[in-house]
């Protein structure tokens, strides 16, 4: 056959996005690097929002991710139910009302206790059962708390037009990671009893490294406040370099687009426990120290 | 994703009672001449020709017109291939059953080589016969399945037009989608 008439067909739009359709997302990201009209269009939006949905057969997703990699990984964890805090809620009645773990819903809104839940207006519940998901509409929101980009599901339906308006414009989004940044590292300051949070806050970089290397013990914590924060800055921000000093340090099989796994890791501060670590102990501390100091700067 | 059982009817199917044939011919009897390409004539009957939208909208703006109808961007090999999948169609317009149309459909795409597949797009493209693009999008989509980019670009003869550098990056970018790929 006529190789002049099969190129142009195979680099015509039409007849490319009609395949496209029918590939799920890791087969669409590598088309991406076929060629490059194939990954201009693998990356259209026409391609990734129904490639997102159809796993879970949702009926439609509302609202534009600030990253496209938002739309990369279509796994169950981007997903929440958004649960609006009433008088009586308690992180562990929530737990039992949903069927999920303590930990799980912590996990998510990153929270350093069980108090101080009615200082939100929503918890976000991890979804574990994904037929709730079925004909569904999620909207792609921001989470102050979660600090990342998540497909919200409404059990009322809808969300708040009040909180709606606030994730609204990508600068207003930027704000708020950065607040919520500053706030988790209040936090910090609060957890480890006023030590130290001066240095990591601050650009006096040096002494903070050294002092934080002789309180071991609180690794663990702020691997619960900031990592969290600072991998989705480095994703809404576009510093893919730190993303990659992260994951590189962690030397962890991470799945780069499912920021969760990197609020899982709790390595670190079991080896800690062996006595053992000292030194990897000293280079996570390192690690999360530079990857503030490098957003501090860069914001 | 559309794999076929075994379907020990179909033989029976392709063979047609003769019958069949001659109510058809019956209801039918005119033939349409249609001239691809490569100036090869395909004497078709008038009910498969309808399959095509691009030929039935020719006939319905010049309605007496009745020469040959020429299909300047339809090669005669896929164009028969095309051709056999709408005479199959046909059956099921006057007896629809979702089931056989489904086998039938994937014992179609099934006993095609890859080349055949893809150079059947851009005929049925062309020809806007939406059933059969379908089946052939689904096909394609199921043999590109995890496989890696290299196989994809030999698949439907597309350059690489990226530099090595821009690659890699792009490589590294969706690292995730390339474990357990499928070896060619």
């Amino acid at each position: 056959m006529d190789s002049h008439v099969l190129l142009e067909a195979f680099t015509c739009r039409d007849t490319v996005i009609m395949i496209f359709r029918k590939l799920g997302a890791r087969d669409l990201a590598r088309a991406s690097c076929v060629c490059k009209l194939w990954r201009d269009m693998a990356s259209g939006d026409e391609i990734v929002r129904p490639a997102f949905m159809e796993p879970w057969k949702l009926k439609e997703i509302v609202g534009k991710p600030e990253s496209g990699k938002f739309w990369r990984d279509s796994g169950i964890c981007k997903f929440a139910i958004s649960h609006k805090i009433v008088k009586g809620d308690s992180v562990a009645s929530l737990a039992v009302k949903y069927s999920v773990q303590v930990m799980e819903i912590k996990r998510l809104n990153n929270m350093m206790s069980d108090h101080g839940i009615y200082s939100r207006e929503r918890l976000l519940i991890p979804i574990i059962n994904p037929n709730l998901l079925i004909n569904e509409t999620c909207y792609i929101e921001l989470d102050t708390y979660a600090n990342r980009e998540v497909a919200v599901l409404y059990p009322e339906g809808k969300p708040d037009e009040k909180l709606m308006s606030k994730g609204s414009s990508s600068d207003h989004g930027k704000r708020r990671v950065i607040d919520s940044l500053k706030r988790s590292m209040q936090n910090f300051h609060q957890t480890s009893g006023g030590r130290g949070m001066e240095g990591w806050a601050s650009r006096k970089c040096e002494n903070a490294v050294h002092l934080r290397s002789t309180t071991l013990n609180q690794i663990p914590s702020i691997y619960a406040s900031v990592v969290p924060y600072a991998v989705t800055n480095c994703h809404s921000f576009g510093l893919p370099f730190l993303y990659r000093v992260m994951i590189a340090q962690a030397s962890y099989a991470l799945d780069p687009t499912t920021e969760f796994v990197i609020l899982d890791l709790d390595l670190p501060s079991a080896s800690i426990g062996r006595g053992k670590s000292r030194n990897r102990a000293e280079q996570s501390n390192q690690l999360i120290f530079y990857l503030v100091k490098e957003l501090m700067v860069a914001y | 994703m559309s794999s076929s059982a075994e379907n020990p009817t179909l033989t029976t199917e392709i063979t047609k009672p003769s019958t069949e044939i001659a109510t058809e011919t019956a209801q039918s009897a005119k033939k349409i001449n249609l001239k691809t390409s490569d100036d090869q004539i395909f004497e078709v009957e008038e009910s498969v020709a309808m399959e095509f939208a691009t030929v039935k909208s020719f006939f319905e703006d010049a309605p007496s017109s009745t020469d040959t109808v020429p299909l300047p961007n339809v090669p005669a090999k896929p164009f028969s291939q095309v051709i056999e999948f709408c005479k199959e169609q046909i059956k099921f317009k006057a007896n629809p059953d979702e089931t056989e149309k489904k086998k039938s459909n994937s014992e179609f795409v099934k006993e095609k080589t890859n080349e055949d597949l893809v150079e059947m797009i851009p005929v049925a493209n062309y020809l806007e016969i939406k059933d059969l693009l379908d089946v052939l999008n689904q096909a394609v989509a199921d043999r590109i399945q995890n496989r890696s980019v290299e196989y994809v670009r030999s698949f439907f003869g597309i350059d690489n037009d990226f530099t090595s550098e821009e690659e890699a990056l792009l490589r590294e970018e969706h690292a995730w989608a390339f474990e357990d790929v499928d070896e060619d």
